[in-house]
């Protein structure tokens, strides 16, 4: 379990003085390793604006972070409806589904945060580790490419064998 | 200290206000102008009481009064009375100058100042200068006078007494007369005489209570005097609050047509109502709103009218009245009754937030839900406060049909309740039965259960199985039962909870209503159609005397009708109570609602159950759009779900 490292700006919609110390609390608490008492914090949040894309990403994250996935899809599910363009949204439920090891429900979502944010890094990188366990090698090697593009300085922690398979591509 | 008096030598009438309510400072500020103006007196000088500017003091009622008054030359007043917000510091007084009065009257013996009660003065002498009327030139005052306007049951024997007893200097002429200043030493004696008095029958009564010597004789001869209204009134104050309310009825009964005078009427007659409103009769409602028309009559603001509104208040939520508390609030909306404390307001946005969820106005109880989150701001509020507000929360989204929302609400609540089970045992009750209805409307049947025997458990420990909350329990448990098909323990289940309301006295409340439309489904599961029609209309009637703006409980009503109709073979009753409900759902809860989704949604169950598909097509894919929004369903299922009993018809 990491902690929380996702946006900490959020769309209050609205909400008063009272949400934002609830989400500042939950932030904190996420960040440091402790999604039970967050959850606490992000699921009032939740309750006083539920038109908030961002805070039920936050409370989705918990509840993954806690081990309910079942709510964390549920919290994920209503999040996308709200804002279908939410990149967090879709790159943290796509973790939730890696958790799970389930790559076949995380890919989709992980291509949909690439594309969401292709400077993303961190989504080509997940998107290229579930073409790689699907071994879907050309795939897995145009989005290496990506990551390599973005990030040069990753090329000396890659495998050996990572390294073989690009050159060869390359 | 409150006082007033003519300067004749300066032509100056002076006005103290300390220790006066601003209602009455206002008028009394009023009624001394037009006073002064009749008897040509140019100067009045107020001295405010509460010099310091703030809002609601007496120097801006006063500014306010002035700056506008026809008979006050404004072109004399100092310029801050004019600003919006005058000098932090202000001077004591105002001086206000008066235009000339070309008709002045004469000022002789006769000439009197109207009286005001300075609510806060403590000073028998002052009060006394103040509560009767003023005669500026008036030199004795005989001792009738005296004994009625010092009150307290004081009679001239009292007087005269304390006059042989060289309490009063004797510079007093004609003979049973005082002079001002006699009057006021007088007072101040017999107040201290009665304190003696007071402090020695008390004693008496401890002695007598330790000797079993039954009560002590009184060692001075009981006056025979005219009862105080005042002290009357508090005496069935004591009553009521020792829970003799009969005794205390009685006894302002015969205060009321004594006259005593419209302030204490306004006193009796809402004392009356408590007591009423405590022995459950509706006598409580008359009582109450002749306090208030009075209190309207008189200009009374502040604590006084808050406390005759709140007993109403109080009075139709107990009697389920929700359309009478509607016109109530929204003829008082815009009361400014000087409250601003952040816990009344957000006690106040509670309030409302629950009635309009009674209401049927879910959106608006939720934004009144929020502007108390504004209200809160960070600052921390007890866990009892938060434990209604997000119970509230999550009962207004279950009724949304927005279950996930609710759940995570309710989850909210219990975490608050439970994390403080000393104060908020009693709250935790009510939170796990709405927690069990939204299960239960999840389907989770088993889970509902739980929740409610755990309520349940919690009443009985608490000895409140006769309480309305445990009714709302046994009548849920009865609807759970009803699902499971065992009709027998949904019947006495049922049944019990309608007998706690009959003797509870709530028998005409739309919670009652409910639990009869319960019954009505299980009496519609036991065939017994007659008797579930009837029972539906019962709860109709209280639904529409009541609760008429709930629109959202009359379409529930309707779609039972509906589904009664149908299974007694009525598709015509059925298709006509479904189209009602329907329309009625449109017209006044929104076509975005969950009633209106649920009756489009029995309406194309009812086409295809009589073979028109196309009829129904359309309505269930509008209704399945509706709940894919608010419960997050799959369109795609709940129509294929659909039309798999289509096919299985056909």
């Amino acid at each position: 379990m990491s902690g929380y490292s996702g946006n900490n700006q959020v769309d209050l919609k609205g909400g008063g003085d009272e949400v934002l110390g609830l989400f500042e609390c939950g932030y904190r608490l996420s960040a440091s390793d402790e999604p039970q008492p967050a959850l606490d914090y992000f699921a009032q949040a939740v309750a006083l604006i539920p038109d908030s894309s961002d805070m039920w990403e936050r409370l989705g994250t918990c509840f993954r972070d806690t081990g309910n996935f079942e709510r964390a899809d549920l919290c994920y599910q209503r999040a996308t409806q709200l804002d279908e363009s939410n990149f967090f949204v879709a790159f943290h439920w796509g973790l939730s589904w890696m958790d799970r090891r389930n790559v076949q429900e995380a890919l989709p979502l992980f291509r949909k945060a690439a594309d969401l944010k292709p400077e993303n890094v961190f989504a080509h990188k997940h998107l290229a580790e579930c073409y790689r366990v699907l071994k879907m090698s050309r795939e897995w090697q145009a989005e290496m490419k990506k990551v390599l593009a973005l990030e040069p300085s990753l090329w000396h922690k890659l495998p050996e064998s990572f390294k073989r398979a690009l050159q060869g591509a390359i | 200290m409150a006082d007033q008096n003519l300067r004749f030598d300066i032509g100056e009438f002076r006005l103290d206000l300390h220790g006066t309510s601003i209602v009455t400072a206002e008028q009394v500020i009023l009624r001394r102008i037009e006073e002064c103006y009749r008897y040509g007196l140019r100067t009045l000088k107020i001295v405010y009481g509460t010099p310091d500017d703030y809002e609601h003091s007496i120097a801006r009622a006063a500014h306010a009064v002035v700056r506008s008054h026809d008979l006050v030359a404004q072109e004399m007043l100092p310029p801050y009375v004019f600003r919006d917000k005058p000098p932090k510091k202000l001077e004591g007084a105002l001086i206000v100058y008066l235009r000339e009065n070309p008709n002045a009257l004469r000022v002789n013996g006769d000439t009197t100042f109207e009286p005001f009660t300075p609510k806060y003065e403590d000073d028998v002498a002052r009060l006394l200068r103040c509560r009767t009327p003023y005669t500026p030139l008036r030199r004795s005052y005989p001792f009738a006078w005296a004994a009625t306007a010092i009150g307290h049951q004081c009679t001239p024997t009292h007087l005269s007494e304390i006059v042989k007893q060289k309490r009063v200097a004797p510079e007093l002429i004609p003979p049973d007369s005082l002079s001002w200043d006699g009057v006021c030493l007088a007072a101040r004696a017999y107040a201290e005489l009665r304190k003696a008095q007071k402090s020695k029958h008390r004693h008496l009564a401890r002695v007598s209570a330790l000797t079993e010597s039954g009560p002590p004789e009184p060692s001075e001869p009981v006056q025979p005097a005219p009862a105080d209204p005042a002290a009357e009134l508090a005496r069935a104050r004591l009553l009521i609050h020792e829970s003799r309310y009969e005794e205390a009825v009685e006894l302002l009964q015969q205060l009321e047509v004594s006259d005593p005078g419209p302030e204490i009427l306004a006193d009796i007659l809402y004392e009356v109502g408590r007591a009423y409103m405590a022995l459950q009769q509706d006598k409580a409602e008359t009582a109450l709103l002749r306090a208030l028309d009075l209190a309207e009559r008189l200009a009374v603001r502040g604590p006084r009218l808050i406390a005759i509104l709140q007993r109403l208040c109080e009075f139709y939520i107990a009697s389920g009245d929700m359309d009478a508390l509607h016109n109530l609030l929204k003829r008082y909306e815009s009361l400014d009754t000087g409250e601003s404390g952040e816990e009344t307001r957000m006690h106040g946005v509670i309030a409302m937030a629950m009635l309009d969820y009674k209401s049927g106005q879910y959106a608006s109880s939720l934004t009144n839900l929020r502007r108390f989150s504004y209200v809160k701001g960070k600052g921390p509020i007890s866990a009892s406060l938060n434990g209604v507000r997000f119970n509230l929360i999550g009962r207004n989204y279950t009724a949304l049909g927005d279950f996930l929302a609710a759940t995570i609400a309710f989850e909210c609540a219990l975490r608050h309740v439970r994390s403080n089970m000393r104060d908020c045992r009693m709250q935790l009750p009510p939170v796990l039965l709405q927690l069990g209805i939204l299960q239960r409307q999840m389907g989770l049947h088993d889970q509902a259960l739980i929740s409610y025997q755990e309520a349940r458990k919690i009443l009985a420990e608490q000895q409140a199985c006769d309480s309305l909350l445990y009714a709302d329990l046994a009548s849920s448990i009865g609807v759970i039962f009803r699902h499971q098909g065992k009709l027998s323990y949904a019947e006495s289940s049922l049944e019990e909870a309608r007998q706690i309301y009959i003797d509870q006295g709530a028998g005409s409340t739309p919670d009652y209503a409910k639990i009869l439309v319960n019954l009505a489904r299980l009496r519609a599961d036991q065939s017994r159609y007659d008797v579930a029609l009837e029972l539906l209309d019962q709860a109709r009637q209280i639904m529409l005397l009541k609760n008429s703006a709930n629109f959202d409980g009359l379409v529930r009503l309707l779609l039972s009708e509906a589904g009664i109709h149908l299974a007694a073979g009525e598709s015509d009753l059925a298709q006509i109570a479904l189209e009602e409900a329907r329309n009625l759902a449109a017209r006044s809860v929104g076509i975005e609602s969950l009633s209106y989704a649920k009756a489009t949604d029995d309406l194309a169950k009812f086409y295809v159950l009589h073979g028109e598909p196309s009829k129904a097509q359309p309505l269930l894919e509008e209704s399945a759009q509706i709940f894919k929004v608010v419960r997050q369903l799959d369109l795609s299922e709940l129509i294929k779900k659909q039309f798999a009993v289509e096919d299985s018809q056909t």
